[in-house]
């Protein structure tokens, strides 16, 4: 089954999220800040991060610094997301090499399903559905 | 308010407006009565927590206009 990690120090969206990726078929795990984040990593290592930018302790910027220094974990895709878009702290995290930003707001739940489901499908190189298994014609477009 | 603070309001305002925009995306597409209710409580969260964010932003906004009310003697 592949695993989706959920950094956001806000509540309700890692509840959205979880919910949302849990009924899809995925393992969740969820972190409130990049320092929490490293640690899960640790834990289980992702199949992708769902990344916010925002967070106290650790933000997601230098969450990823760390990251893209780790040679066991710099290839997993992320997806950044933010409420803004404009601002200094999103535009170098997203330099830092993510797979996608995501501007909260412009996507509903369905759309950042498909864009999980895709980044996943590209970055494995293969079809798969979220419990690893070899799948037909379900991702086609 | 140093910009960043002022960058961060802005973004937690916008975070919690799409928070309840998602809430009610889950609520219009399940059946689970205890999902519904789980989602609900989230957006009482979500506008108790914008209540505290416009009070912010209502307070950033009045520090940064001269009050032109004020009359010399």
């Amino acid at each position: 089954m592949q695993r989706v990690l959920i950094v956001d120090d806000h509540q309700e969206i890692r509840l959205i999220y979880s919910h949302l990726l849990r009924n899809a078929g995925y393992q969740v795990d969820c972190a409130i800040n990049g320092r929490e984040a490293l640690a899960a990593l640790d834990r289980n290592a992702p199949d992708l991060i769902l990344l916010d930018v925002f967070m106290p302790i650790m933000n997601g910027a230098e969450f990823l610094e760390h990251l893209k220094q780790d040679p066991r974990h710099n290839a997993l895709p992320v997806l950044l997301f933010s409420a803004v878009s404009d601002s200094p702290e999103v535009i170098y995290a997203m330099k830092l090499g993510v797979a996608q930003f995501i501007r909260k707001g412009d996507f509903g739940l369905n759309e950042l399903l498909g864009i999980v489901q895709s980044t996943l499908l590209n970055n494995s190189g293969h079809m798969q559905n979220p419990s690893g298994n070899q799948t037909g014609s379900q991702y086609h477009h | 308010m140093q910009d960043a603070e002022r960058r961060k309001l802005r973004h937690d305002t916008l975070g919690c407006l799409n928070s309840i925009k998602l809430c009610v995306e889950v609520i219009t597409t399940t059946q689970d009565r205890d999902e519904i209710l789980m989602f609900l409580d989230c957006i009482t969260q979500e506008t108790v927590k914008i209540e505290t964010l416009m009070g912010n932003l209502i307070a950033e906004c009045a520090e940064a206009t001269p009050d032109t009310t004020a009359t010399s003697s």
